[in-house]
Order: structure tokens, then sequence, then C-alpha cells
């Protein structure tokens, strides 16, 4: 059993990296890991910068008590937080291409039937699928996480501490989780439906809702979080529909909890990892895509276009 | 558990229903170890949905099957340990090549090693050297030869063909004829073959069995069907004579 699940994630590997929009995606998405990094140190240069002329220019007028300069306080991990943004978007958005064509693959090309003759199980075949994903969506943060780890390193000639590089580490581990519930979406949308083109539109929909409906409802009342890993800036209007709907929605928001625990372990600010929304999505989609291969018709198997 | 020696294929008053239309009615069959038998049928006479059934792709509306003496649906993965399939219009991952194809259907099949194997089953298909060519350069013969190399790649007991000479010419007809009868003599493989080109059948099957709108309105072996109907020319006409009754 545990062979032919090997098998099944084995080959899904090799598919992915035969994909040209996969390798594109991901080309694109560790590039942006990189660079991260060099966009944080120029962030932070210029407010440096903009700081030493401000001193200069309070100095010249006399002004004694000069505030600190900002980024003395900010823990080195900080400038890799526009990675937030990058796995929320691209990252999101990659795992979705990635569940879809994992099962589309073999919907279009029609061997279904061959692959269910043979001694293997449907759950056993989507568990090799989600098995694959799984390391392919590994492998891709193991590789942004060396990416990030050497930035800072060679960047700020800053070589991370022990508890620097688990909290980097622990935020690649979420991005993970959180790319794995879009992987998992796009799966299930491949498995349960009729036309391709519906089950790469299904998942994209929801992750609009995810990602941008859903804040809007809760933190995103304040524009500046939309995007961002900050923290809520401004309390939500005094109206009922937004207080209601963000007492309600908040704790769900899959989208807002990785964007807390980014904050959270890429600025040094523990005041929340609420894992819960992630974890239990997680487990909802995973579970539905076991569900939907259940019902799946093997005899009518193949895709529209 | 296994059921009986004597049959390798045996359905009991099996019927599919798709809401209105009933694809299968009551149908009972049994057929023995070592038969070649021929499941003839016009189009839509439920021949694919008998095989679905038997290869346990499709679950039937009622009635059960058993293939090799394990039951098509409580122990299905029993069943496909010892079938081998070959659906119509056979198709594969067209950016792998034959290798990789058979490669990949071998180790679903729990062969771990498959290499070896894979070259035996081509030497026996008389298909060696096109291992390294992508699927998407074959002709229709190649790619059925490919078929038939994955469903007998882990020595299955039974094989089932879906309209097997579908889409061939001549010489692949007559090839893959020879290539039925070669491996239900030489691996003892019983076959079950659904099919509407007579002529083949009159070539390659020992037993034939008629199904009409779902229902099996004969069976019997070949030489006592000719027999039968001594005063038809040709299979053809007996097939005609048969479903005319």
């Amino acid at each position: 059993m545990f062979f032919t699940i090997a098998t099944v994630s084995k080959s899904e590997i090799r598919s992915l990296i035969r994909q040209k929009t996969f390798v594109l995606m991901l080309a694109v998405f560790l590039f942006m890991a990189s660079f991260s990094a060099y966009i944080g140190w120029s962030t932070k240069n210029t407010i440096r910068s903009v700081y030493a002329q401000t001193v200069k220019e309070m100095t010249a007028q006399g002004i004694k008590e000069i505030p600190n300069n900002p980024f003395l306080s900010t823990p080195p991990l900080s400038i890799l937080k526009n990675m937030v943004v990058y796995v929320f978007l691209i990252g999101s958005l990659m795992a979705i291409i990635i569940g879809h064509s994992s099962f589309i693959r073999e919907r279009r090309a029609g061997v279904s039937k061959i692959i269910f003759s043979k001694s293997i199980g449907k759950w056993e075949f989507v568990l090799g699928k989600m098995g694959g994903i799984f390391l392919a969506l590994m492998l891709i943060n193991v590789i942004s996480f060396a990416l990030s780890f050497f930035s800072i390193t060679i960047i700020f000639s800053h070589f991370l501490s022990i508890s620097e590089a688990f909290n980097l580490l622990a935020f690649y581990g979420t991005s993970l989780v959180y790319m794995l519930f879009f992987a998992y979406l796009g799966l299930f949308f491949a498995i349960v439906s009729k036309s391709e083109s519906l089950a790469l539109l299904a998942p994209v929909m929801f992750w609009i809702f995810i990602s941008f409906v859903m804040p809007q409802l809760t933190s995103a009342l304040d524009p500046t979080a939309l995007l961002n890993p900050t923290s809520i800036q401004t309390p939500a209007p005094q109206n009922n529909f937004f207080q209601i709907a963000q007492s309600i929605i908040h704790p769900f928001s899959v989208s807002e909890s990785y964007k807390s625990i980014g904050r959270s372990l890429l600025q040094g600010d523990s005041s929340s990892y609420p894992l819960f929304p992630l974890v239990v999505y997680l487990i909802v989609v995973a579970g539905s895509c076991f569900y939907g291969v259940k019902q799946f018709n093997i005899c009518e198997a193949e895709i529209d276009q | 558990m296994p059921k009986s020696d004597k049959f390798v294929i045996e359905a009991h008053s099996l019927t599919k229903k798709y809401k209105d239309f009933t694809a299968l009615s009551d149908l009972n069959l049994e057929v023995e170890k070592g038969e070649i038998f021929g499941f003839l049928g016009h189009n839509g006479a439920g021949k694919t949905t008998t095989v679905n059934i038997l290869t346990t792709l499709l679950e039937p509306t009622s009635g059960n099957a058993s293939v090799c003496g394990f039951d098509t649906q409580k122990d299905s993965l029993e069943v496909r340990k010892r079938i081998g399939y070959l659906p119509e219009n056979v198709k594969f991952y067209e950016d792998l090549t034959a290798f990789e194809n058979l490669e990949f259907f071998a180790k679903l099949s729990g062969i771990r090693e498959p290499k070896d194997k894979i070259e035996e089953v081509l030497d026996f298909l008389d298909f060696k050297g096109f291992e390294n060519k992508k699927l998407g350069e074959f002709s229709k013969g190649m790619r059925q030869r490919i078929g038939i190399a994955q469903a007998i790649i882990h020595d299955p007991e039974v094989l089932f063909l879906d309209e097997p000479t579908s889409g061939l010419d001549p010489m692949g007809i007559k090839n893959l004829r020879e290539v039925i009868i070669e491996l239900n003599k030489k691996k003892g493989i019983t076959i079950f073959m659904n099919t509407h080109l007579l002529s083949e059948v009159a070539k390659t099957c020992t037993t034939i069995g008629v199904l009409n709108h779902g229902k099996l309105i004969y069976k019997d072996s070949l030489p006592n069907t000719l027999k039968k109907f001594k005063d038809e020319v040709s299979l053809e006409e007996i097939y005609l004579n048969i479903e005319s009754k």
C-alpha cells in the first residue's frame, strides 16, 4: 500500500517538474523570496538615511530630544516581511495550480480507467497525490528558507541566531500549511468538477474571497491591512454590520490567520499565533478531497476542456 | 474469499440503471477458466457496462459479480490484482515515454522493480526498441501493444479487452489476434473480449455470449454454436439470427 502511494507521489513530483507553468511560477516565487531581503534592506537603508538627515536638521535647529532610530529595535527577520505578501498572493496561486494540475492530468490524459484497474484504491491514489503536493510545496519552502537565510547573512553580514532561525523556519512552516490549503482546494475541485475551466475557476474564486473579501470584512477595514502583514491600526467602524461581521468572520479568516502568524514570527511580535483557522481549514479541505474521490465516477472521469 | 475454481467470472442478476435507462438487466453469466470469451452485442447493448462492473470500475445497481472468486464490490482490490484491462481507445500519458508509462502502471500493480518485467513483456509482444519514445508519437496499433503490455505486466489470470480491434488496420488486427491467442495458450490467461467484429470472434474465441438491450440472450461454445446454426453460412448470419429471436 505504501509503495503504490509513494509511486503516485513520485510521479506527481516528476510531472510538476516537467510543467512549464509550474516552473515559471516557481522561478518567480523563488526570485521574490531572494528579492524580499534586498527590498527590506533597501527600505531599511532609505529610512536610515532619512533618519540621519532628520537628525542632522533637528540638531541644526537646536532640538535636543531626538527620537531613537525606529529600525534599531526591529529584528533582522523583519526585512523579510514582504514574503508574507508574496506567499499570500503568488504562493497561494501557485499552490492552486499545483493542486489543480495534479488530478486534471489523469482526467485529461484519460488514464483513470487503467489506473483504477490496478491494485490501488481511490483513497490511496488521492493520498499519493496529496503526498506529492506536500513534498513539492515543502521543497519550495525549504529552498525559500535557504534563500532567505543566506540573503540575510550576505546582505547584513548577520548570522541568524538559533531563535531567529527557528522563527524563520516556523514562518516557512506556516507558509507551507497556508499553501497546502490552497493546493488541496485546487485538488478538490479538480476531482469533483465536470469541466477543466470550472475546476480552475472555482478555487480561484475561493482564493479571491479568502484573500480579498474576508479581510475587507475584518481587519482590512483599515485599508493598509488588506495586503500588508500589519496589525489593525484603527478599530472597525462603529457600525453594527461591520462589528458583527468582524466578530464572526475574523476567527475563521485563514488569510488573517496567516498574516498574523507571519507578522508575529518575522517581526518578533509574539502577541498572536492564531493557528486554529489554518489547521481547521486544511483538515476540512483535505477531508473534502477524500470525500470527493469517493464519489468520483471513474467511468466518466475524462474531463471537458 | 474465493468462491469457485471452475468459473473465473460469475455474474448473478447483475443490473445497472442510469436514471430511467437500464444498461444491464438481470445478467447471469459464467466464464470458465482458460476460455477466450467473445462478448457480442450491438452498440449500447451493455457490453462496456458489464466490463466496467467486472473490472470493479463501476458498481451495479443490484446483483453481484465475482472474478477469480472475489466479489467485485467487496474485494475490489483482490479482483484488480488478478485482472488486466485494456479499455476501448486506450489512452496514456502522452508526455511520458512507453517505458515510463509502463513503469508507472507496473508499480501501481505492486511490481517494485519493473525494468526486467517490462523488457520481458515487450519481448513477448515483439515490441522492443520503442521504449524510449513518447506515446504521443505512437500509431494506434503501437498504442494497442502498449495497452496490452500494461494489462499483462503483472501476470493477470483474466484479461478484459474492450473492443480491442477498434481503429486498427488489418495488419494490426491480425497481430492483435495472434497476441490474444498466444496469451491464452502460452500464459494460460482467460480472456474476456467485448467486440462486434464477428470475423475476429470466429478466429479467436472459444465461447460466445450475445447481449441485447442489457440482457444475455445467448451463450455457448463456438463449435456448438456453429453446429446449432449449421444452416447459416457465416457467424454474422448466426449473430443476426440470434438477435432477431
